[in-house]
Order: structure tokens, then C-alpha cells, then sequence
């Protein structure tokens, strides 16, 4: 771009300063129309790195916006740096490399959020040529001319979802699993982002739960902020001891098993377990106690013929038995799962869920994210379904037997409730709000 | 948040699990199983590959020379640091998954990278062994003695291993603070040429760069391996070696007279004007110089004079060409019976007639030594009155350039050409090669002193202790970071 400004400079037989100056406000007078289609405030085109961020926002690539920029920044400082150095001195030339890089970083960032541009607008690929050579005449004449016009806006959506709130806890009783959670949220860019909102619920001891909810909904999120390991503006309350504030104790009686199989290849089934039994179980287990109890859950799990093969040799179902395993080690109270039949065949997964079901009917909770969960839903007793609302926060769309969900959501199978829940874009019916409104309702009373 | 109406929540259970300490044997036992099992174990080999590859480079030189020295610094730094860093690079970020899980089971972080720093000394200690031996094997002479302990090749260990594992600890924090392997070794090669390049060792940095040396380990470790190695008590021999390659290199070509008279008038010439070529002498500082300088010593003992005897007189006027005429005079003129008497007949019968051998053998005169007449110039009236008499101006090479210049002679053959031919190594021999080596490995050599290679232990010290508390630094450092790993994004 710098190269065809040199040229009109010397086509034009003008000053290049001044051909700069005028190629660049021809490009924030396009940005602003570009803005405004997108329903961005049109007058960020003229705020030097905010322009930036904004034209991330509209083309959807918010973080790519974020990154250009700080870049942008960075190079306007170095410039302005050089400006007091001597052209011969080594610090000159350092941040001089330093600036090329970031130029070089802000034309990959500048071409993704291009692309992200022209797919808003629904155009072909090639228009990234011209934007990338040409945006003084690019912007414009998209941010003028009607033909293009964007899929979707970045306006911020007002609906009733959003801003209703159930307002009601759950009981708090010495048995079982309460969560009370007001919001779980994360800071990015200096904004406050809502990730979870307004989820109450009361488990029972001896119950196995689905939990249901589309890409992005915060499922994961929402079990991190359950166990304790990723805390939020909550109350959870296990078997009457606030996990939150007794976390270092509580730890021990929580089994997160995560969706990989987070375990090292090199050590042997057994060595896994026992350094497993070594870590959650208390310290007066005596040696022999943790082998017993090693040997008693290798039993458990059909891990007993594997005992001496390296964790790198097993099978995959193998693999997520050892890794459940691990976790039941220290008999927690509060099993959580996140897609254990994630690449198992139907007859595996089943057989592990049906290993599930007779863990919960210990008296134990378990709660599992499964993305196939009707080849397997008459192990389950309960259900939570989390979505997405119009804010793009995750919100309780529902929690209760699997028999009331059916009804609620009008659906027969599982899946069918998540697809209700999905974003149209995504595939889905686009009703997240209506149920999250009705079950916030339903709570309130 | 409004506080929920919850009854007192029970008293957590008062249940210990394993602390810190008992944790370090777990992890421990876990990187002993990667080494056998995974593919740890072939740092080993590559450690002495790479040892085996430096000390083709530096083994003919290394305790030698200046530059050997200082190569060899620079290079067994490198070999320390490369080893260090490829051992722990990606020992971290390739379980950083498993790692989460097991700190949200209860592991401490604090006991994994003790583990890590336990197992990895090892594993740079058993690397460090396996490069000295192959640095000795491919022929590297160490020095038999030691600076800080008995054996040189111990001192020397401790050094690589102490920039060894201050690299990898170095590589451990990158590892802890990256996410994914392909992170780390991205910025891997980043850090390795920042180790390098700022190590300030053969590299030369523009001023403003130097501190920035103070930031990198190679800047350590080469200090100290130069001080070990005696960088400061060695000779330079690069100066050196580069003129006698040049040995067969000719020197030649004709030139004038007159450019050789205009060289009178460079600034070189001009500003040296007042130098005085030869100084003035007085009598008395010529007497005190042959008096008493040793190379006039020998000469007092010379004889001025010797005793003759008459025989010798008559010798010499009979044999002597000079004294041809004298011979011939005629003493007693002829007659008829007898022929002209001549001095020369007379003397021949003086000196074999009988009655005059007695008379011959009589000696006249004595004998003088130098030594003799300079005490007599010197304690002599006449030297004391002659003593500050100048017997010469002192002549500038003012004086010279300008006889030379207004030379009329020379002038007028400024066009006359001389035509010279000679190499280097004719030069060197007119000079003497011994000592032109000699001279031009002692100005180099002190030209390249660096207070920073001296030989002392307090150098060798301090540089051991930067080393360890990198090693420190950067293990604190891993453990901050990775106590922040429940804040990774999923």
C-alpha cells in the first residue's frame, strides 16, 4: 500500500505526505459508512486505534480487532520514538526492525479482518485484493453504495431474556449438591464480558445428570465454576460445606475428569493410579491402604489385565476408564465429567455410562456433558440445559427430570432440546431467550 | 451478592494430604520414567555429539592463546547452553493439560519444579560429565592443576554445569510460560541468539547494548570459563599468524626520488621536527662514558705504547720500504780499495757484530694501557678544565629533513627512479622473526587485557554465583508462572 501512495505521489507529481494524508481520509470517510452499516457508531473511523478494534467488532474477528490495535499503537509510538533518535544510531535501526515486524503483523491481522469484513458482507473472496491494495477506494464505495450490505449487525441486541432474572436460590441442605451461581464473568480488553448468569439448582445425593447446552454456552465454564477451580460470584454448597470457602478440603471429594485423556504415556496403569491414590487420598493411607485401594479400583474398571502396560499402549476406551479411575480413586462425592464417550463407539460408551450409573447409585452426584446422550439417556435422572442469550451469556434454560424437559421443551430427544436452544446461524431454532425467559418464570414462581 | 439464609455450613473435615516435601518423590519418580520410557534419554548422545563437533574447532588452541581461550569460552558456553535449554523446553508445555488436572487434584507446583530442578541437575551434571570426556578424548589438553579446586577439568565442570542448568532453568520458565510445544520452540531460537549475540564475548555490541549482556547467562559463563583458562596470561598469536601467512607476500616496485622527498613533508615528519636524532656530548660525559661503561671496560687493558729494543729500530730501518733512502745514504765515500760505506752496511754490521747483541737486545720506552691515559684525562687538571666543553650541536630530524629538502644534489635528481624488490618474510628476517613475534604477540596480547577474564577466584566466584541465582530466578519464576494455570483459557 505504502508502494502505491509512492506512486501517486509520483503520477500525481504531489507531495507524498499529502497524497497519504488524503488516501487515508478517503479510507476513514469509507469506515465510517462501513460503520454505520454494521451499527457501530460511524465517528470511531476517526479515532486512531479504536478505528481498529471497531473494524474487528464489525467483521466479527473481535480479538483480531483487539490485536491490531495494540500493533497499531506500537508502530505510531516507534515512530514517534525515532523521531528523537539520531538515523545512524544502533537504537534507530533496532526499533526500526521492531516497527517492521509489527507492520508486517499488522498486514496479517489488517487481511484476516478483511476477510472476516467480506464475509459479513457476503461477498467473494477476491475482494481482499482490492482491499488490501486499494482501501481508499474499497471503503468507500462499500461503506456508500447499497449494493453491499452486511449479513448481520454487531448492534447491541436489547431482549427481555437478557434482563430478566429468576431472583430465586436454591435450598441449602446437608445432603447433595446446591448451586447458587449470580454470574461468572471474565474482563477482556478492559471490557467486562458476562460468561454465566442466573443459574440456581439443588442436586440429590445418588443422581446422575445431563448436561445439555450448545457450542459456546458455557458448559465447561459452568463445572470449573462448580468444582471450585474457577470461581464465580456463587454459593456452592456440597453436602453442607461451602466448596468455595473450604476449596483445599473440598478438592479431594471433587472428581473432574476432564475430555482428553490428561495422563502420562510413559508411566504404567498401575504407577498412573498409584501416584493418583499418592496425591487425593489422605495421608494416613499407609502404603499398603493405597494399593489395596488401587487395586480395588483397577477391579472396578477392568483394569486389572492392563495393570503392568504403559498408558501409551492402551486402547481408547481403556484410556477413559484409567482416567475416570483416577478421579473415583478418592471416592469423591461430586463426580463431574466432561464428554467421557467422546471417540467410543456406541457399545463402549454405554457400558462406561452404565459404570456411571452404579457409581451415582452409591449415593454419588454425577454430572456429565455428553454430545450423544440419547444413545444413553435412560441412565440419566436429571437434566440442565444451558444457552446462549441474545448478550451471548450462558443462562439456565432448564433443569429437572429428564421426563419434565421433554415436556417443557415439546421435544422427545435430547438433541432435538439443543438444537431448539441453538443460534440460527448455528444451525439451530434460535429459541435460547423464550426458554430461558419461561424456566427464569417458572423459578421465580 | 446477597448473602444466602444458609445454615452454618459444617466444619470442613480436618483431613491432611500429602505436603510439598512428599509430593517432589512422585514427580521425581515421573521424569525418571520419561527418561527411560520416552525419549528423554537422547539429550545424552546429542550432548556429547555436540562436544565432539566444538572441540574439533577448539582443541588445537584452547589454554593456549588468547584466542583459543576466548573461543573456547564462547564456544563451551554455547555447548552448555544449548544442552541446558533443549533438555526442559518443552518438558513443561507438553503436559501443561495434565499438569492443570493434577494441580486441581491437590498437586503443588512448587513440588513439581523442585522435581523438575532435581532431575534436570542430573540430567545437565551426567551431560556435563559426558562432554568433558569426549572434550578430552578429542584431544583438548587440560592444564593439570586447578584454579578453584585441584584439577582444572573439575573447575571447568562445575562452570558448564552451572551454565547448563541455569539454561535450563531458563528453558523451563519458557516452557512453563508456554502453551503448546510449538509456542516454546518458536521462541526458542529468539532467546538462543539473545544468549549469543548480547553474550558479549566474541561478539563486539555497540555501547548502548552492553548492559543488556548483564541479562544473559552466556555473558557469565564465558567470564568465567576465560578466567579459568588464563585469557590475560596468554599470548595473542592471530597479528601474528596473519603476517606469516603473508611471508610469500612481495613487497616492491619502483619509486622516485622526489616521492621519497616529499614523505619529508607528511604530518608524521613535521610533527616529529624537534625530536633530537643525536644529542650533544661534553668532554666530560665522553670521559665518564669510556671510563665507566661496561663495553669500554674491556678496552682499558689495550696498550698504547710498548717498550722497542734497538735491535727492533734496526730491523724495522733495514726492512722497511719507508726507509729505503735512509739506507742507502752514503756514510763513507768509496776509494779505490774500498767501496761507499752506506748507513745500511753500517747498521748490518751493528747489528751482527758481536759486541753489539748486548746493546740490541736493550729496550727503550715502557708500556701504556688506555685505561691508563683516560685516569690521567680524567682526574687531570686538563679534563676538569675541559669537562663542559661541548664538543657537538644536538641535531633535530628538523635539521636532517631540512639538509635533505635543500639539498641542491638531490634536488636536482628528484626524477632519478630506485627499483626494490623484497616479501615479507625478507623482512621479518632482517628483523629478526623472534622478535618481531615476540613484539607483536606481546602488544596484541596487551592490548586484548579484559579486567573481566583476570585470574582470580573472586572473578571466578562472583561469575558461579550470577550462574546460581539465574538458576534461581528463573526456578521462582516457573513456579509463579504455573501457579497461574488455572487461568489458561480453554
Amino acid at each position: 500500500m505504502q508502494i502505491l501512495k509512492i506512486l501517486c505521489s509520483v503520477f500525481l507529481n504531489a507531495n507524498p505526505d499529502v497524497v497519504s494524508v488524503g488516501w487515508n481520509a478517503l479510507t476513514f470517510v469509507g469506515l465510517w459508512g462501513v460503520f454505520h452499516k454494521c451499527g457501530v457508531k460511524g465517528w470511531w473511523a476517526l479515532v486512531p486505534f479504536a478505528r481498529e478494534y471497531k473494524l474487528g467488532t464489525c467483521a466479527g474477528r473481535e480479538s483480531e480487532g483487539r490485536v491490531l490495535a495494540v500493533v497499531t499503537g506500537l508502530i505510531e509510538a516507534a515512530s514517534i520514538v525515532t523521531v528523537f533518535l539520531n538515523e545512524e544510531s544502533s537504537l534507530y535501526l533496532f526499533i526500526g526492525a521492531i516497527a517492521f515486524m509489527l507492520l508486517v503483523i499488522q498486514f496479517i491481522y489488517m487481511i484476516r479482518i478483511e476477510l472476516g469484513l467480506i464475509e459479513v458482507f457476503g461477498q467473494k473472496k477476491w475482494w481482499i485484493i482490492p482491499w488490501a491494495l486499494l482501501d481508499n477506494i474499497v471503503a468507500p464505495l462499500w461503506g456508500f453504495h447499497k449494493k453491499f450490505q452486511p449479513l448481520w449487525t454487531v448492534e447491541d441486541i436489547q431482549s427481555e431474556a437478557s434482563n430478566f432474572f429468576s431472583g430465586s436460590k436454591a435450598q441449602v441442605l446437608d445432603q447433595g449438591l446446591t448451586v447458587n451461581l449470580e454470574e461468572r464473568t471474565a474482563t477482556e480488553f478492559f471490557k467486562k464480558k458476562y460468561l454465566l448468569r442466573d443459574i440456581h439448582m439443588y442436586i440429590q445425593p445418588g443422581r446422575m445428570v445431563l448436561l445439555l447446552g450448545g457450542s459456546g454456552a458455557g458448559k465447561t465454564t459452568y463445572l470449573n465454576a462448580v468444582n471450585g477451580y474457577e470461581k464465580a460470584k456463587a454459593e456452592v454448597v456440597l453436602n453442607g460445606t461451602n466448596m468455595y470457602k473450604h476449596y483445599k478440603e473440598m478438592q479431594y471429594d471433587i472428581g473432574f475428569v476432564p475430555q482428553l485423556d490428561l495422563m502420562r504415556g510413559s508411566d504404567s496403569v498401575y504407577r498412573t493410579l498409584i501416584d493418583a491414590a499418592s496425591l487425593r487420598l489422605p495421608k494416613d493411607f499407609s502404603a499398603a491402604d493405597r494399593s489395596a485401594r488401587v487395586e480395588e479400583v483397577m477391579k472396578i474398571f477392568g483394569l486389572t489385565p492392563v495393570k503392568d502396560n504403559l498408558v501409551s499402549k492402551l486402547s481408547g476406551g481403556q484410556r477413559k476408564r484409567l482416567s475416570i479411575a483416577m478421579e473415583f480413586i478418592s471416592n469423591p462425592s461430586l463426580f463431574i465429567l466432561d464428554e467421557p464417550d467422546s471417540g467410543l463407539d456406541g457399545v463402549m460408551a454405554r457400558e462406561l455410562f452404565q459404570q456411571l450409573r452404579q457409581i451415582a447409585d452409591q449415593g454419588k452426584i454425577i454430572i456429565v456433558i455428553t454430545h450423544t446422550p440419547d444413545r444413553v439417556i435412560d441412565l440419566f435422572d436429571d437434566v440442565i440445559v444451558l444457552a446462549k442469550d441474545a448478550k451471548r451469556t450462558g443462562r439456565l434454560a432448564f433443569f429437572g427430570t429428564i421426563a419434565e424437559a421433554r415436556e417443557f421443551f415439546g421435544k422427545e430427544k435430547m438433541e432435538e432440546i439443543v438444537k431448539s436452544v441453538n443460534r440460527q446461524e448455528e444451525g439451530g431454532e434460535g429459541r435460547a431467550d423464550e426458554f430461558i425467559l419461561k424456566f427464569a418464570e417458572v423459578q421465580h414462581g | 451478592m446477597a448473602e444466602l439464609n444458609v445454615k452454618e455450613t459444617r466444619r470442613a473435615r480436618k483431613i491432611r494430604h500429602r505436603g510439598r516435601g512428599s509430593q517432589v518423590p512422585i514427580y521425581l519418580g515421573k521424569q525418571l520414567r520419561f527418561f527411560v520410557n520416552q525419549s528423554d534419554w537422547k539429550v545424552l548422545p546429542m550432548a556429547a555429539i555436540i562436544a565432539a563437533l566444538v572441540s574439533m574447532v577448539i582443541r588445537k588452541d584452547f589454554f593456549l592463546t588468547m584466542e583459543g581461550n576466548l573461543k573456547g569460552a564462547f564456544a563451551l558456553t554455547c555447548v552448555g547452553i544449548w544442552n541446558g535449554c533443549f533438555n526442559s523446553i518443552q518438558s513443561i508445555c507438553r503436559e501443561r493439560p495434565i499438569i492443570k488436572r493434577e494441580h486441581r487434584s491437590g498437586m503443588h507446583i512448587s513440588s513439581y519444579v523442585v522435581a523438575h530442578m532435581i532431575y534436570q541437575f542430573a540430567l545437565c551434571a551426567a551431560q556435563t560429565g559426558l562432554s568433558l570426556y569426549v572434550l578430552k578424548m578429542m584431544g583438548i589438553k587440560f592444564p593439570e592443576t586447578g584454579f578453584i579446586t585441584s584439577w582444572m577439568i573439575v573447575d571447568l565442570g562445575i562452570t558448564m554445569l552451572l551454565i547448563s542448568y541455569a539454561a535450563d532453568m531458563m528453558s523451563l520458565f519458557i516452557s512453563s510460560v508456554s502453551h503448546t510445544t510449538t509456542g516454546a520452540m518458536t521462541v526458542m531460537p529468539f532467546v538462543l541468539i539473545f544468549q549469543l549475540v548480547f553474550s558479549g564475548g566474541l561478539l563486539p555490541l555497540p555501547d548502548w547494548t552492553k548492559p543488556l549482556s548483564n541479562f544473559t547467562i552466556s555473558n557469565y559463563g564465558i567470564k568465567a570459563i576465560a578466567s579459568q583458562s588464563g585469557y590475560n596470561e596468554a599470548p595473542m598469536v592471530t597479528a601474528w599468524k596473519t603476517l606469516d601467512k603473508m611471508r610469500n607476500n612481495e613487497l616492491g616496485g619502483t619509486v622516485t626520488l622526489g616521492q621519497i622527498m616529499d614523505l619529508l613533508d607528511s604530518q608524521a615528519v613535521e610533527k616529529r621536527r624537534d625530536t633530537e636524532v643525536m644529542k650533544s656530548f661534553t668532554v666530560g660525559e665522553i670521559a665518564e662514558i669510556l671510563s665507566k661503561a661496561d663495553e669500554t671496560l674491556h678496552l682499558r687493558e689495550k696498550e698504547l705504547t710498548h717498550p722497542v729494543s734497538f735491535g727492533q729500530l734496526i730491523d724495522l730501518v733495514l726492512t722497511e720500504d719507508a726507509f729505503q733512502e735512509v739506507r742507502e745514504l752514503t756514510m763513507i765515500p768509496a776509494t779505490q780499495e774500498n767501496a761507499a760505506v752506506t748507513v745500511g752496511d753500517v747498521l748490518n754490521m751493528v747489528k751482527t757484530h758481536e759486541s753489539t747483541q748486548t746493546l740490541l737486545e736493550k729496550e727503550i720506552g715502557t708500556t701504556i694501557t688506555l685505561g691508563q691515559v683516560l685516569d690521567a684525562l680524567h682526574a687531570g687538571e686538563l679534563a676538569e678544565k675541559f669537562q663542559d666543553q661541548q664538543l657537538n650541536e644536538p641535531v633535530t630530524l628538523g635539521q636532517i629533513v631540512d639538509f635533505l629538502k635543500n639539498n641542491a644534489i638531490l634536488q636536482n635528481q628528484r626524477d632519478r627512479e630506485f627499483t626494490f624488490k623484497t616479501s615479507i618474510g625478507d623482512l621479518l628476517e632482517l628483523f629478526g622473526e623472534e622478535n618481531v613475534k615476540q613484539l607483536i604477540q606481546e602488544k596484541t596480547a596487551s592490548a586484548s587485557y579484559n579486567a573481566d577474564y583476570e585470574r582470580s577466584v573472586e572473578n571466578v566466584a562472583v561469575n558461579w554465583i550470577m550462574l546460581f541465582l539465574f538458576v534461581m530466578a528463573f526456578a521462582m519464576l516457573s513456579t509463579i508462572t504455573l501457579e497461574f494455570i488455572d487461568k489458561d483459557k480453554r
